[in-house]
């Protein structure tokens, strides 16, 4: 078996292969992208940069990093951009089509129940006062089902972005927001329900406890 | 989860054996001659070229020469597994699918069916090397495309395969090398041509009492954990036959993974440097907007739109 070799080149970057050693598993080492445990050793899974990232909480990141393109799958605790296809009284179908700040190259499929939509008074929540097909939500991953991505916007930075009032399709100028419950389109004045999300940027959207 | 798919019992690119049932000993005999035979046995891997990311327009491609035989492959990014085919699986699902190229073989009767025991074998020999529970409910599609066949397919196809999944940066536990040897008249050869191939599938035992060996094995290995990712043998072997050309597989698995390693170093390090380049151009066109947006808030929005129309080529005709 070869050691773990590791190209040290002038831009002092560390490339690796997949099945190279990284390191020891140790209790202050924490397993980034591109990597997996086997035996007590941390090896890639991936052919790229191995990059250390040295966290305030004294423990270290070790992933690699692939140059290029890269593959973005929705995780568990991902902020994820969604059209709603179908409304039911009990959930909404939707297309996932970007992934953070990722733009995907086709669409994958997201379901947001009824429960998930609020974070209070979850019992006498109403997904069509919530959703109509064609809004543009923003939605967290909560759980990988057998055929689709469980979504929720069971927080107030989360809902609707994006929503053109029903009756007034052909001219599609978006609504604005006028509260957390409802947009109004600036044209026809029409008001409409909707679970509208309080947009910043996504830094400041605090992580999953 | 084991599953036992049903293999026949047919040689290892899928040529059967009851396709020519004139064959004779004397033609086998023949054939034999006309051989060129190795006079030493080297455990070398064929003169190889092998290039990551030959395509633009997928994201995992690549081609290998190994020899005369010439293997194009295809990786694209994971797919939801559709309703109809949803099988519950805590995995995911790979499928490899090979095509002939219509130049690629004289026989054009066979080849669907080599081409769907190909990609059967391929399937097998690639599900241990890729990460697949981080796929769930994906199905992985790997396509591959011969060109040009002139023996060792399977294993070249394992070989090209391995690194176009690399190279569209799907998680695989380790790098995959796969080799080919065969043994026939006591003649050990490595990486079979298809001429050679062709006699095993001819094979017809001679009428004397004694058997002789005659047998090919392909052999594709993970050297760091070293496993093997499927070993597969058709004919009739000794067991110390088979140790030995296990052996020379093995041998050449690992000068082939250092090429392989080589190549995926040199395409990373490529990329790191496109990259680079990428983000300074993103870096300069942030500075080129951040100018504009100064000067606009010099000037004021009406003078900047006015002076903005100015330039426009097709606002002065």
């Amino acid at each position: 078996m070869e050691t773990d070799t590791t190209d040290q080149s002038k831009d002092d970057i560390l490339i690796c292969l997949p099945g190279e050693r990284l390191c020891r598993v140790e209790d202050n080492v924490v397993l980034g992208e591109g990597t997996y445990e086997q035996g007590g050793y941390i090896y890639a899974s991936k052919s790229g940069i191995v990059s250390i990232v040295e966290s305030e909480e004294k423990y270290q990141m070790v992933s690699v990093n692939k140059p290029g393109f890269h593959l973005t799958i929705p995780a568990t605790g991902d902020v994820v951009t969604a059209r709603v296809l179908v409304t039911t009284p009990k959930f909404a179908k939707c297309a996932i089509f970007c992934v953070r700040n990722v733009l995907l190259e086709s669409s994958y499929r997201g379901l947001l129940r009824k429960e998930d939509v609020r974070e209070t008074e979850k019992d006498r929540v109403d997904i069509y006062k919530s959703f109509k097909p064609g809004d543009i939500i923003l939605a967290r991953v909560i759980n990988q089902m057998e055929q689709s991505f469980m979504l929720s916007t069971a927080e107030s930075e989360l809902g609707v972005v994006i929503a053109y009032a029903s009756d007034a399709r052909k001219n599609r100028i978006p609504m604005v927001p006028i509260g957390w419950g409802e947009m109004q389109c600036p044209q026809t004045t029409i008001k409409e329900p909707r679970k509208v999300a309080k947009v910043l940027p996504e830094s400041t959207i605090k992580s999953e406890p | 989860m084991l599953r036992v798919a049903p293999i026949k019992n047919t040689l290892l690119d899928g040529a059967t054996i009851t396709e020519q049932l004139y064959t004779t000993p004397k033609d086998c005999e023949d054939f034999f001659e006309s051989l060129e035979k190795p006079t030493e046995v080297k455990a070398t891997p064929r003169s190889t070229f092998i290039r990551a990311g030959v395509l633009t327009t997928v994201l995992g491609s690549a081609y290998m020469e190994y020899g005369n035989t010439k293997v194009l492959a295809i990786v694209a990014p994971p797919r939801e597994l559709m309703r109809s085919s949803a099988r519950r699986m805590n995995m995911g699902v790979l499928n490899c699918y090979v095509n002939f190229a219509a130049f690629a073989s004289g026989e054009l009767e066979t080849v669907p069916e080599r081409e769907k025991h190909l990609g059967g074998m391929l399937t097998k020999a690639l599900e241990p090397l890729v990460c697949r529970n981080e796929f769930l409910n994906f199905q992985l599609d790997v396509r591959v495309l011969i060109l040009d066949d002139d023996g060792c397919l399977l294993s070249t196809a394992i070989n090209c395969c391995g690194v176009a999944l690399v190279e569209c940066g799907i998680s695989t536990y380790d790098i995959i090398t796969a080799s080919t040897a065969c043994i026939y008249k006591n003649l050990v050869f490595v990486n079979p041509s298809a001429k050679v191939e062709e006699l095993l599938g001819q094979h017809r035992g001679a009428d004397s009492a004694q058997m002789e060996e005659h047998g090919l094995l392909m052999n594709a290995s993970m050297d760091t954990f070293e496993q093997l990712a499927q070993c597969q043998q058709c004919g009739y072997m000794k067991p110390e036959t088979f140790v030995k050309l296990l052996d020379y597989t093995l041998e050449i698995n690992k000068s082939l993974r250092q090429l392989i390693r080589r190549v995926l170093t040199d395409r990373v390090k490529e990329q790191h440097v496109l990259d680079k380049k990428e983000q300074e151009a993103e870096r300069q066109e942030d500075e080129r907007l951040a100018g504009i947006i100064a000067r606009l808030k010099e000037q004021g929005l009406h003078e900047f739109i006015q002076s903005n129309i100015k330039e426009d080529p097709y606002t002065k005709k």
